[in-house]
């Protein structure tokens, strides 16, 4: 049904007049462009490794819980990523870098303390 | 002879006074300069004054992890290393002073263009204002004049604030921070003081995770996660470290000894 609409959407209205076709599409431009407008008024520009690297740090809530395979495993994420972000320019280099090393030294730092919970002795200075 | 004697005790008498340490009290700041940061990384080179922040008016509206988690700011004053360019860029104060957040029914002034003029000068001297006579948009008085009162740092009683629902600071910036699984609560704990006699230190780990997450005190603040590792005195924290980190620069200041010694000693 989807597709008969389009079709002789197309056909109909390109055949007919070429100029109908964008005007019937252009509320829908004008929609999507107010949509645009209307997204996250402080959302910092796109990065490509912006999925792993919120996946790795969304883990800091809950590292607590987090098994000693589980820290090790987002540990070795957070090594993985690294380079992808220093190809970056600045300052989002600069940036993300200092947020994943903050995400990185709490996983460390909770991994440590299970291992020497493990161990019978406490960690730290 | 005497002439002699009398130059030689001169210059040591100018001598002893230059040399001596003045001891020069520190000024404790008044409650609205409490939690003032001076930037000045670029500023003067571009032929502006230093940047003056206002943490005060900063923290009544976000939780610490906000700026010093997600905005990637540092604990250190001047640290940072902040660009006109990276606010330009919508990084750091650009995040939100980027002239199209709304506030209070109104746009947030953006905090650095690439290009600026004459007509600019008023906005560039909102933040670049060291020792210039601006009038801040925020008055502190007016704030404060409802809030539950403190005796030092800026007089508030933030935590209280908060708890009566007349501060609401945000936690969430959308398309900047990371969407986290709730926040395990922490449990408060005591610590036992170093001198003899003091009242115990209860330590509030619950308020402290809610505003600051973890990774902003573990580890770089604090390197120990078992309590009673991380060893330090009040001469650590006077100094700036482990607790003096925040209190002292931002939170309430260790003047306040009742605030973290409040359990009676048994």
């Amino acid at each position: 049904m989807k597709i008969m609409i389009i079709r002789s959407f197309l056909d109909g209205g390109m055949k007919r007049d070429p100029c109908r076709m964008f005007r019937k599409l252009l509320p829908a431009v004008i929609l999507l462009l107010f949509a645009c407008a209307l997204g996250p008024l402080h959302a910092w520009p796109e990065v490509p490794f912006k999925q792993e690297f919120e996946d790795i740090c969304s883990r800091t809530s809950d590292a607590e819980s987090l098994s000693v395979q589980e820290l090790e495993g987002l540990i070795a994420r957070c090594d993985k990523l690294r380079p992808a972000i220093e190809k970056t320019g600045e300052p989002e280099r600069k940036i993300y870098l200092k947020r994943l090393n903050m995400c990185k030294d709490l996983f460390v730092y909770v991994l440590d303390s299970k291992k020497a919970a493990a161990r019978g002795t406490p960690n730290g200075p | 002879m005497k002439k002699i004697v009398l130059f030689v005790l001169l210059l040591f008498v100018a001598a002893g006074i230059a040399m001596a340490q003045t001891g020069v009290k520190k000024k404790r700041p008044l409650p609205y300069e409490y939690g003032r940061v001076v930037i000045n990384n670029y500023s003067e080179q571009a032929h502006l004054a230093p940047v003056v922040f206002d943490h005060w008016f900063h923290r009544s509206q976000f939780t610490c992890r906000v700026c010093h988690v997600d905005l990637a700011f540092a604990m250190k004053a001047g640290s940072t290393g902040i660009k006109a360019e990276d606010n330009s860029k919508g990084y750091y104060c650009g995040t939100c002073h980027n002239g199209k957040k709304d506030f209070d029914n109104r746009k947030v002034f953006a905090a650095c263009s690439k290009e600026f003029g004459h007509k600019d000068l008023q906005r560039c001297e909102r933040c670049h204002s060291l020792g210039k006579n601006v009038k801040k948009e925020h008055d502190f008085a007016a704030f404060s004049a409802n809030m539950p009162k403190e005796r030092f740092g800026n007089g508030i009683n933030w935590e209280k604030a908060e708890t009566l629902g007349l501060i609401k600071p945000v936690d969430f910036l959308d398309g900047v921070s990371i969407k986290r699984p709730k926040l395990k609560i922490q449990k408060d704990f005591s610590l036992e003081p170093k001198v003899e006699g003091m009242p115990k230190i209860v330590f509030s780990h619950k308020k402290h995770t809610v505003w600051n997450g973890c990774e902003v005190c573990h580890p770089e603040i604090f390197a120990g996660i078992k309590r009673g590792t991380t060893k330090y005195g009040m001469v650590d924290i006077m100094q700036g470290k482990y607790c003096g980190t925040c209190h002292g620069a931002v939170a309430f200041p260790v003047l306040d000894c009742q605030r973290c010694h409040t359990e009676p000693v048994e």
